[in-house]
């Protein structure tokens, strides 16, 4: 099956991401999560994708407007990426070292030494030990778990500005998961980086994230910091995703849902994207676009619906 | 590794001993008398025929007959020709050189031609690149070796008369010059073949996740394809080739007799003709050993290119 025509992934955002803060987006399969993550270091095929809008480094550099050298540079040493399948993201052929030394080659003038005693402290940071004999293995030889510290380190290698980390534990057992999110965070506090952390679990980003950003359809619905998003939400595709998080000593129950599927993002949007799974649904929704409204000073939301009205649905 | 190299070459040694013994019972399966071969039509009194029977051994059982054959080739004796009468060794030595020449030549050929260019095809897909070298590698796959031979044949009697490619050889320059235009004649169905595989095989690593990691790491679109892919890329490539070269063995018969080498392939064909049986079995094993040998080289070498195959 083939999708002709042009596609809307990512409509109208707007994200900043400020230095050492951990952003996280969250929203379901297909709402375009990903793609904006890729967006970020272009890693889209250019002759079947078309930007447009501006995506800036610093608040200065226009990514999208770099040449493919400048482009190459920044890649890696200002902003990296870890991706969700630790186990066919590394090449399999060259050993880990060797892709973390690749970093090094890339983006630095250091000698083979000091790069290869840089990857040996790096591994050695990560807890993929002994160092020196991990060094020479492949990824075969690891775990999922171990394969995705593996890329932690590379990621970080060059202490990027930003990090951006596209669901970085969904492929991971649940303990798998915490120790690495606790490894994010702790490297992440260490150089001083930014991380934007893609994931549709919401209680990743309460792990670790300092806002967030709800992504519905290609769009940022909701955005704000993770205590006011989780403690008062506005949009109820937001409030619909926090009911629907498996509570612990919640037996026999029935677990909550949201209905239906996201739009397809070939068919044009009319009103308000949600509006046909929304419980609180009014006329209005259906036929024009919702207002961007201001719940607080960071809190931002998609919604015709009052955030007052919204807070008191939420108690 | 060496549990690995060690199991192949036992697989390779078992393989000859098989088809050591197809091939023998094949050629002893037909209908013409070998002493007729011998005589060559000559009337000949049954005492003579007697004796010729005791000279070559074919007074002896089957079973006797293969294992002083296979003996004989372990020793290096290839034994003695029904038809020349002289020993066989005497008679590959002038032969084997072309038809071995003609077989690596070809590959050399088509490999350092065919790479690039599905290298070349893969990164610029569905691109006009891609579109000529797609065509012309289809139209390649489609000429069978001996009519290209022909073509090739007209070609150079047209445009470069003074190229000479038929006749023995004296030194390694004349050597070159003869095997080379059957070489390249001989290359075309592996380079279409190989051209297609390295495209498709580039194309799927192009697409894997661990390209867009590199790319996110910043590598250059040279480090790319060449540091990362291609070595992911070239197993493919290296099972048909290796396979391929069997075809090309067979292929190197057809073109002998097209451009009137004198290597192993038309002493075959002649030797078939007149039942010289000991010839046929030693050249069908010397093609069957060639081949093993390729394909055994192959194997170490995904070892050699892949950690996995070696920690199995």
């Amino acid at each position: 099956m083939s999708i002709s025509g042009l596609v809307y992934a990512v409509r109208d955002i707007t994200l900043d991401i400020r230095k050492g803060e951990i952003l996280g987006i969250v929203g379901e399969s297909g709402c375009g999560k990903s793609m904006t993550a890729k967006s970020i270091l272009r890693l889209h095929d250019e002759k079947k994708m078309e930007y447009g809008g501006s995506i800036l480094l610093d608040g200065e550099k226009d990514i999208l407007k770099m040449s493919k050298k400048e482009l190459r540079e920044m890649r890696g040493r200002d902003i990296s990426m870890i991706f969700q399948d630790p186990i066919t993201t590394l090449n399999p052929l060259k050993t880990i070292g060797k892709q973390i030394l690749e970093m090094y080659q890339l983006h630095t003038d250091i000698s083979g030494e000091e790069a290869q005693a840089k990857v040996l402290e790096l591994l050695d940071l990560v807890g993929i030990v002994p160092a020196q004999d991990r060094f020479r293995q492949y990824p075969f030889e690891l775990s999922g778990g171990q394969l995705q510290r593996v890329c932690i380190a590379m990621a970080l290698a060059c202490r990027p500005k930003l990090l951006i980390a596209d669901e970085p534990t969904t492929a991971l057992d649940v303990t798998m998961q915490a120790q690495v999110l606790d490894l994010l965070k702790r490297l992440q506090r260490k150089y001083n980086s930014s991380v934007l952390l893609i994931t549709h679990n919401f209680g990743v980003v309460a792990e670790i994230c300092d806002r967030i950003a709800v992504m519905y359809a290609g769009q940022i619905v909701e955005s704000g910091d993770v205590r006011e998003i989780f403690y008062h939400p506005c949009h109820p595709y937001t409030k619909d995703l926090i009911a629907s998080i498996p509570k612990t000593g919640q037996h026999g129950t029935q677990l909550t849902t949201i209905p239906g599927m996201p739009p397809r993002l070939n068919q044009d949007i009319v009103g308000c994207p949600y509006a046909p799974r929304c419980t609180k649904v009014c006329d209005r929704c259906r036929t024009e676009a919702p207002p961007l409204k201001n719940a607080g000073e960071t809190h931002e939301y998609l919604c015709f619906l009052e955030p007052d009205n919204s807070r008191e649905v939420s108690a | 590794m060496s549990k690995y190299i060690g199991r192949k070459l036992l697989q390779f040694l078992i393989i000859m001993v098989i088809t050591s013994v197809i091939i023998f019972i094949m050629v002893r399966l037909s209908k013409t008398d070998p002493l007729t071969a011998i005589v060559g039509g000559k009337q000949t009194s049954a005492e003579t025929l007697e004796q010729l029977k005791i000279k070559f051994g074919l007074d002896k059982t089957f079973v006797q007959q293969y294992f002083s054959w296979i003996g004989g080739l372990f020793r290096g004796e290839l034994g003695m020709s029904f038809k020349y009468q002289i020993s066989i060794n005497e008679l590959f030595a002038d032969r084997f050189p072309i038809t071995i020449g003609l077989v690596l030549l070809s590959t050399i050929i088509a490999l350092v031609i065919a790479i690039p260019s599905g290298v070349l095809a893969a990164v610029k897909k569905n691109r006009a690149a891609d579109r000529i070298i797609s065509i012309i590698s289809v139209f390649l796959a489609g000429c069978p070796p001996f009519f290209m031979s022909l073509l090739f044949i007209l070609f150079i009697a047209r445009y470069l008369p003074s190229y000479q490619f038929t006749g023995g050889y004296s030194n390694f320059r004349e050597y070159f010059l003869r095997i080379l235009a059957p070489s390249i004649a001989l290359a075309f169905t592996m380079i279409a073949l190989a051209c297609r595989i390295t495209r498709a095989s580039m194309i799927e690593q192009l697409n894997a996740q661990y390209t867009q990691t590199a790319v996110s790491k910043g590598v250059t679109e040279r480090q790319l394809v060449w540091g990362h892919n291609f070595r992911n890329a070239v197993i493919p490539v290296l099972s048909v080739v290796s396979v391929q070269i069997g075809g090309m063995i067979a292929g190197s018969v057809l073109v002998e007799n097209v451009f009137s080498l004198s290597g192993l392939g038309t002493l075959l064909i002649d030797s078939i003709k007149t039942s010289d049986y000991v010839v046929v079995q030693d050249i069908t094993m010397l093609m069957v050993l060639i081949f093993m040998v390729i394909s055994t080289l192959v194997d170490i070498l995904y070892a050699l290119i892949d950690p996995r195959i070696r920690a199995n």
